[in-house]
């Protein structure tokens, strides 16, 4: 593995995301979104191999576009549409027309309490084969429908439960998990019309862990990591009846992002207020495993993410930037070649061309 | 810039002065730097103007109309002076409106993170050396930059030249820094400081003198450009002898007079320079130049060059004639006064020592040659750099600090110098170390930019006296705009131990979400910021609601308190009692039953809910052929009806009767029937056990 390239860019990033490509392809473009700065802005970096040494360019930033207030998540639609979440309650749609970000739309004061808006806390596919219509969570407890072709938000989902949302993530066709930051995770059946969660149960029943974010498993989307505020990384399987939650012990505070590798799911990555951002994997790796084994599996036991793997610690972390950064990783986004990048408080940004994945 | 100046007649204005001056930022220098939107004249036009301080090194400003008896002061723009606007008058320790500074601030702050933490196992004077050259790498990367950034075409004029500005500011401290860290930081052996020295005049070339000279010999015949000799000057005071050969060699006269070429030739190609001094002495070092230079004396004497006056004013350098280096073609090819003080070193006196009184004087001299040359006064720059030659590292400190609107070279250098040990201060009037004082003037210019909070406080955490005051007061101010940035903030002040802020953080969006009517979060923040005061108080507002609706809001959260129920005995009675709801809608009666009499008896149900709690028994004590409570617990419960109805404020006063009285009166006789009904079915139950 290379030393990650470390580049001061200027601004606290929130969120980096790098622009979705074909399989085959090499992402060269990513976005990152800034917060707390006098004028916000998501920008455009291009991070491309120079044909003639071979190696990596620095990150470039290509085009930026002003905001109107703190990027607290990032969304792309596809390649031109970019959504981003704001923390004065605005979506805000951008489009990227030929490497040039301009601003196309933006919904106001989606997320309100008391008529003031609240801050957008996250954003997410309505299903996962839906692609126009997003949900989106507010720290008013809400989750908005906004349908990319209506000017206003189709409908809300309200369970008289003001707890702040700080994540949400869909799951199988119509139904929605959200985290919250008393630490509660409500499963919604989107097509039923009750507006109570079909199931509500708590990451931690002996003490108040908030949830600081969602995400599943590219393949096995039952399977559900949950960031706390704790430093631990849960797992779920959400088709048991009695939800059982793991625990992976890594950081020493809030889990700001965890998400698995999109084609290599056997590697987890995370990252934390801390100053770490850690590649997880399985000190037993299965290298001749079927492809489809995992899929087609009903006991959960073989898989490598399972509850006895997992409290039986056969994982191992490896620190993927040094352990002189202090500041908070706030975010970061693996490419489909391995390539990570990282945002951190210290205004900097941390790139690994190629990380080590099974 | 706004160069705000009050009327000594006008009591409000004088005395609004006076705080402006007396907020803890050193004085008038600080005034005159303050950016405004309030021009002069406006503040003319306007009539009182009233000033309050803040910690964000700004002075807010409203102006309000003349009084009618102020007719002295009365004039034509009366009425454009009704301005109900507020101004905020803002003076900046550091501009923070270009990405390159931004990056410096981030950069050096990493850098300074890393040197405080070398510096608390102890300093190796090598350690200062690498983080000084790389702050100095940091400062470069910020003027290249800002180089970059002035090529942007979409800029307005203005901000083109306030990029420009900081260009030449940040471009004229990386000169200063170098010489710095050569005069103060180095430890350099003897013979080495005008090695250092050359290479502090050739890294900030600023006349790039390398241009120039590739322009001169891009020609044909070299030697007619009109900058020939002049480049030949240049390069001769630079110390780069093999360039200066390598032009010569151009020279009609010296290809025409081969004698003569050869001879100088010699001589600059035996300049001693000096850059291993290992295994000699300063003795047999100062013995090598001598001869050399007694070499040239002899030669230069011997008239060898008379023939031209160029290479005679060549050679008369070399021989470090002081006569020379007055000339106005050698102070023409400097384009800085102190190329010419380097050159002028390297051939008079080639081994001095940062401390030696020469250096101070050679240098003014130059500075007033060069000044006397150009007809202009020293700028302020220059003076930084005399006094750094003077050895005056705290004189420095002082004028960058007064004549910059910078906090950044003083607080870094300081800090740096203060590790290395070079700078002897005494106790400040103010209360602190220069550098620490100068570090949270720093911190505070930073806290003003509304990104930069986390990076400011770590820089006070590392005042020992006053720094963590300022923290205190700064975190309380940091705008809480989403959670995330709360959580942040909560880490920031566990790591400094700063409890009392942390929970203030907590109870700020406690209140926050309360106002707003989300409890659910409110309860949340609360218990997060361990408030079990605010945590009583939302544990009351839940069950009045409750009380008033009939069925609880935010329920998820009181579901799963978990351990946070330990926080207050109204959250623990709060959870208890949504218990009792499920229990009793589960159907399990008898547990109900149970937990409702050790919430009445434990003592932690406040008394005014009692009344509730024992309606709430009433449906238990209806269920047909099924007795709930025991004897023993009818007692209990009886027993706390009986002190109810005598404590009841409404038994002294008959007269005053209401309706919510009337309706208690009737729900206590019911309750007491209910009740003593069940005492009957008990006993009864109890008879036919035994």
């Amino acid at each position: 593995m290379s030393e990650p390239v470390l580049k001061y860019i200027g601004h606290k990033a929130s969120k980096v995301r790098w622009e979705p490509v074909e399989s085959i392809e090499r992402g060269t473009r990513f976005v990152t979104g800034s917060y707390d700065d006098k004028v916000n802005k998501v920008r455009l970096y291009n991070y491309s191999l120079d044909d003639s040494t071979g190696s990596f360019n620095e990150p470039n930033e290509v085009s930026s576009c002003s905001v109107s207030g703190d990027v607290t998540d990032l969304l792309f639609i596809d390649r031109r549409y970019l959504l981003v979440a704001l923390s004065n309650g605005s979506v805000s749609v951008i489009k990227n027309e030929d490497n040039t970000l301009c601003p196309a739309y933006e919904w106001k004061g989606v997320h309100c309490s008391n008529a003031s808006p609240v801050p957008v806390t996250s954003i997410t596919h309505y299903s996962l084969t839906n692609d126009d219509t997003v949900l989106t969570a507010g720290e008013d407890g809400r989750i908005a429908v906004l349908r990319l072709d209506k000017p206003t938000p189709s409908s809300f989902i309200d369970d008289k439960d003001s707890t702040s949302i700080t994540s949400l993530i869909s799951y199988y066709h119509s139904e929605v998990l959200a985290a919250n930051l008393s630490g509660q995770l409500k499963l919604w059946d989107l097509r039923a019309s009750s507006t109570a969660p079909a199931k509500t149960f708590p990451i931690s029943s002996s003490s108040m862990v908030s949830v600081n974010c969602l995400s599943h498993h590219p393949n096995q989307s039952h399977m559900i990591t949950a960031g706390c505020d704790n430093g631990s990384i849960g797992f779920l399987d959400l088709r048991q009846e009695r939800i059982p939650i793991s625990f992976l012990q890594g950081h020493t505070m809030e889990v700001w992002e965890s998400r698995f590798h999109s084609l290599y799911p056997d590697n987890l990555i995370s990252c934390s207020q801390d100053g770490s951002l850690l590649h997880w994997a399985s000190l037993q790796r299965h290298y001749n495993r079927d492809p489809h084994h995992a899929v087609s599996s009903s006991s959960n036991d073989d898989h490598i993410w399972s509850h006895t793997a997992i409290a039986k610690g056969n994982f191992e972390a490896t620190r993927l930037i040094p352990e002189s950064n202090v500041h908070s990783v706030n975010s970061f986004d693996v490419s489909n070649k391995n390539c990570v990048v990282g945002v951190t408080d210290g205004e900097a940004m941390y790139v690994l061309p190629n990380i080590d994945c099974h | 810039m706004a160069d705000v100046e009050y009327d000594e007649n006008d009591e409000e204005r004088s005395s609004a002065s006076r705080v402006g001056a007396g907020s803890g930022y050193n004085g008038d220098e600080e005034e005159e730097e303050a950016t405004s939107s309030l021009t002069m004249s406006e503040v003319h036009t306007c009539g009182r103007v009233l000033l309050r301080t803040n910690p964000r090194n700004s002075i807010a400003i409203f102006t309000a109309p003349y009084d009618d008896h102020d007719d002295d002061h009365s004039n034509s723009d009366k009425e454009t002076a009704t301005s109900t606007d507020l101004y905020e008058v803002q003076w900046s320790g550091i501009v923070l409106t270009t990405d390159s500074v931004r990056k410096l601030v981030s950069q050096s702050h990493a850098f300074f993170m890393e040197l405080q933490e070398y510096a608390g196992k102890g300093m190796d004077p090598d350690v200062c050396v690498k983080y000084s050259r790389l702050y100095r790498v940091a400062l470069y990367e910020c003027t290249q930059g800002l180089n970059y950034e002035c090529e942007n075409v979409d800029l307005e004029e203005n901000e083109l030249q306030d990029i420009k500005g900081q260009l030449e500011m940040y471009s004229l401290l990386n000169v200063l820094w170098h010489l710095c860290e050569i005069l103060f930081i180095e430890t350099l052996p003897v013979g080495c400081l005008i090695q250092q020295l050359l290479e502090w005049v050739r890294w900030h070339d600023r006349g790039d003198t390398d241009d120039v000279m590739n322009d001169v010999m891009s020609g044909v015949r070299p030697d007619t450009h009109q900058d020939y000799w002049s480049i030949v000057y240049r390069l001769t005071l630079q110390g780069r002898i093999d360039d200066v050969r390598k032009l010569l060699t151009y020279s009609s006269y010296c290809k025409e007079n081969k004698k003569v070429f050869d001879s100088i030739d010699e001589l600059l190609r035996k300049v001693p320079m000096i850059k291993s001094v290992i295994g000699h002495s300063r003795t047999e070092l100062m013995g090598l130049w001598f001869v050399w230079n007694q070499e040239c004396k002899r030669r230069r004497d011997r008239q060898d060059f008379v023939g031209c006056p160029q290479l005679n004013l060549l050679c008369g350098l070399l021989c470090g004639d002081k006569s020379c280096f007055s000339r106005p073609e050698v102070i023409d090819c400097c384009k800085m006064w102190y190329d010419m003080l380097v050159g002028r070193l390297l051939y008079t006196s080639p081994l001095i020592l940062s401390t030696d009184y020469d250096l101070h004087v050679i240098a003014k001299d130059c500075l007033k040659l060069y000044c006397d040359h150009k007809g202009t006064a020293p700028y302020y720059f220059d003076t930084f750099i005399l006094s750094a030659l003077e050895n005056k590292v705290i004189d420095v400190i002082k004028m960058v600090s007064s004549k910059l609107s910078n906090w950044w070279f003083v607080s870094h250098m300081t800090n740096l110098l203060h590790h290395r040990g070079s700078l002897v201060t005494s106790q400040l009037e103010y209360g602190s170390q220069l550098s620490e004082f100068l570090l949270i003037e720093y911190a505070t210019a930073l806290f003003v930019h509304p990104s930069l909070w986390e990076v400011a406080i770590s820089y006070l955490s590392y005042c020992p006296t006053q720094g963590r005051h300022f923290m205190c007061s700064l975190v309380e101010r940091v705008p809480l705009t989403t959670s995330t940035k709360a959580l942040k903030l909560i880490r920031l002040c566990q790591r400094y131990e700063m409890t009392e802020e942390a929970q203030s953080i907590c109870r700020v969006l406690a209140r926050r979400c309360y106002g707003d009517g989300r409890m659910g979060s409110a309860l949340t923040w609360c218990i997060k910021g361990q408030d079990a005061t605010f945590a009583a108080f939302l544990a009351e507002k839940y069950f009045d609601f409750y009380e008033s609706i009939g069925e609880f809001g935010d329920l998820s959260i009181l579901d799963y308190l978990g351990d946070a129920v330990l926080l207050s005995n109204r959250l623990a009675f709060l959870s208890k009692y949504r218990d009792f709801h499920k229990q009793y809608s589960f159907g399990n009666y008898e547990a109900a039953g149970q937990l409702l009499v050790s919430l009445l008896t434990s003592g932690i149900t406040l008394k005014k809910y009692w009344l509730t709690l024992l309606t709430d028994s009433i449906p238990l004590l209806q269920i047909p052929d099924k007795c709930v409570f025991s004897s023993a617990d009818t007692y209990e419960l009886l027993h706390i009806l009986q002190e109810i109805d005598n404590t009841s404020s409404y038994s002294d006063q008959k007269d005053m009767i209401t309706s919510q009285d009337e309706f208690s009166i009737n729900k206590i006789s019911l309750l007491r029937l209910a009740l003593v009904r069940n005492l009957q079915s008990s006993l009864v139950l109890r008879e036919r056990k035994h």
